[in-house]
């Protein structure tokens, strides 16, 4: 008797703390890492920019749990990260070399700017460039706690379970990326990552 | 009760991907230079003695540059004649001697179209933006900056840039020009963008009064070189080449 209660208390725990709120389960296919390195090496490029579109794709997956909780739903979002703990102030991109002399600072984190954009439109951003201001900056893709908008109707704020092999127009995400840093930063390599966070909404 | 107070333990589900992003931004100086292969100043009237030649806007330099700058402009020869004098290819007459076969590569003057407007620290002539001088006035404010070796030394904080100046104070204004393109300037005038007259004037005899050394200090005319009154340029055909420097900021 006291080994089956504990054997129960035991299997409680375990569910517990693996187990899902609304949803079954949320995830970005696949979730490796990309680098991209962008060179300026003539003036064209400092003064026009760089764009490189489709730097990757966020295809996301959202599954109901079995018993299906009709409150499953999700938010995306984009975090900049600079690495500040080893002192690069919180405006700026991390330094890993500087080129000569430079014209005086390095380079903002304004500076980058992306893009999010699928068929359906789902974002509120869809298709505009935007930037972070500093390393504290969050930029929505699909905004948290919104109404549920089921797939299948690609329409704004799509944020209902399903999954890029069958809603690809809503659930997939190309990102692009645009670099226009004229004249006025130090000449160097310099490192900036962004993180994409795909969270079930609770 | 086990349950629920577990039930407040539920994890929220997430999944994350990075993008790291590498800029190089690799230093560009770019010096865009329109001119004709060779400007020849062919004196055969004596008004051209008495008036000098000038040829208007021979020159065109645009800058584009990602770092801050400096541009200057140095006389060479190849110093067959001497170090620091024009090459003497051919010499007419009768090798008299007072005519002097070396002619002082800073006789040569240039004129911006710009005045300089990074050169605070200057603490001589900054610049070539002043007016050509009247011919009986000589005049140190054109003479083209030279060394007296010969070389691409830069000119110090005594002497004449384009743009920017000696010194790496890091001040806006004082001794360099900001990363920039012409490309990208509106308006009639830009810091990035210079039209360079050209004059040279031999005077009568032929002394050559608007020689100067670097710093403007010294007249280096022929008969002040040679301490003799009676000197003047030997005829002949001269060479020399003004090299446009565009380097950043030192």
């Amino acid at each position: 008797m006291v080994k089956k209660l504990v054997s129960l208390m035991f299997v409680l725990c375990c569910n517990c703390i693996t187990a899902q709120i609304h949803c079954g389960s949320v995830s970005i296919v696949p979730n490796s890492s990309v680098n991209q390195i962008v060179v300026f090496d003539d003036t064209t490029k400092y003064i026009g920019g760089i764009t490189i579109n489709s730097v990757t794709k966020l295809r996301v997956k959202v599954e109901d749990k079995t018993i299906v909780d009709p409150l499953c739903s999700w938010n995306l979002k984009m975090f900049i990260e600079n690495n500040s703990g080893a002192g690069t102030p919180i405006d700026e991109w991390e330094e890993i070399t500087n080129y000569g002399n430079g014209a005086g600072r390095n380079p903002t984190i304004g500076l980058l700017q992306v893009r999010v954009r699928n068929s359906c439109s789902t974002s509120p951003a869809d298709n505009t460039f935007r930037n972070f201001n500093d390393a504290n900056d969050i930029l929505d893709i699909i905004t948290d706690m919104l109404p549920i908008t089921n797939a299948g109707s690609c329409t704004l704020n799509v944020n209902g379970p399903g999954s890029y092999l069958t809603n690809y127009d809503e659930f997939n995400f190309d990102i692009d990326i645009r670099l226009r840093p004229g004249a006025r930063f130090n000449p160097g390599i310099y490192n900036l990552n962004i993180r994409f966070r795909l969270e079930e909404n609770i | 009760m086990i349950a629920g107070v577990f039930g407040t333990a539920n994890a929220q589900l997430i999944d994350e991907k990075d993008v790291t992003v590498t800029m190089d931004l690799q230093p560009v100086l770019q010096l865009d230079m329109t001119t004709a292969n060779q400007l020849e100043f062919v004196f055969d009237d004596i008004n051209e003695y008495y008036a000098g030649i000038t040829n208007y806007a021979a020159t065109i330099l645009k800058v584009s540059s990602t770092v801050s700058w400096d541009l200057y402009a140095v006389g060479r020869s190849s110093g067959s004649t001497a170090d620091g004098f024009w090459d003497q290819q051919i010499d007419y007459g009768s090798d008299n001697t007072n005519a002097i076969n070396q002619l002082p590569l800073s006789l040569l003057e240039l004129r911006q179209s710009q005045p300089n407007s990074g050169a605070g620290v200057a603490t001589g002539i900054s610049d070539y933006s002043a007016a050509f001088s009247p011919n009986r006035s000589p005049s140190a404010g054109n003479s083209l900056f030279t060394n007296p070796d010969g070389s691409i030394t830069p000119p110090t904080a005594d002497d004449k840039y384009i743009g920017g100046h000696a010194g790496t104070s890091g001040v806006a204004g004082d001794d360099f020009m900001p990363g920039g393109s012409y490309m990208t300037q509106t308006g009639t005038t830009s810091d990035y963008y210079y039209a360079m007259d050209y004059r040279i004037l031999p005077g009568l005899p032929a002394i050559f009064p608007n020689a100067y050394s670097a710093d403007g200090l010294t007249a280096q005319d022929i008969v002040t070189t040679t301490n003799d009154a009676g000197n003047y340029a030997e005829p002949g055909v001269y060479t020399m080449y003004v090299q446009y420097v565009l380097l950043e900021d030192q």
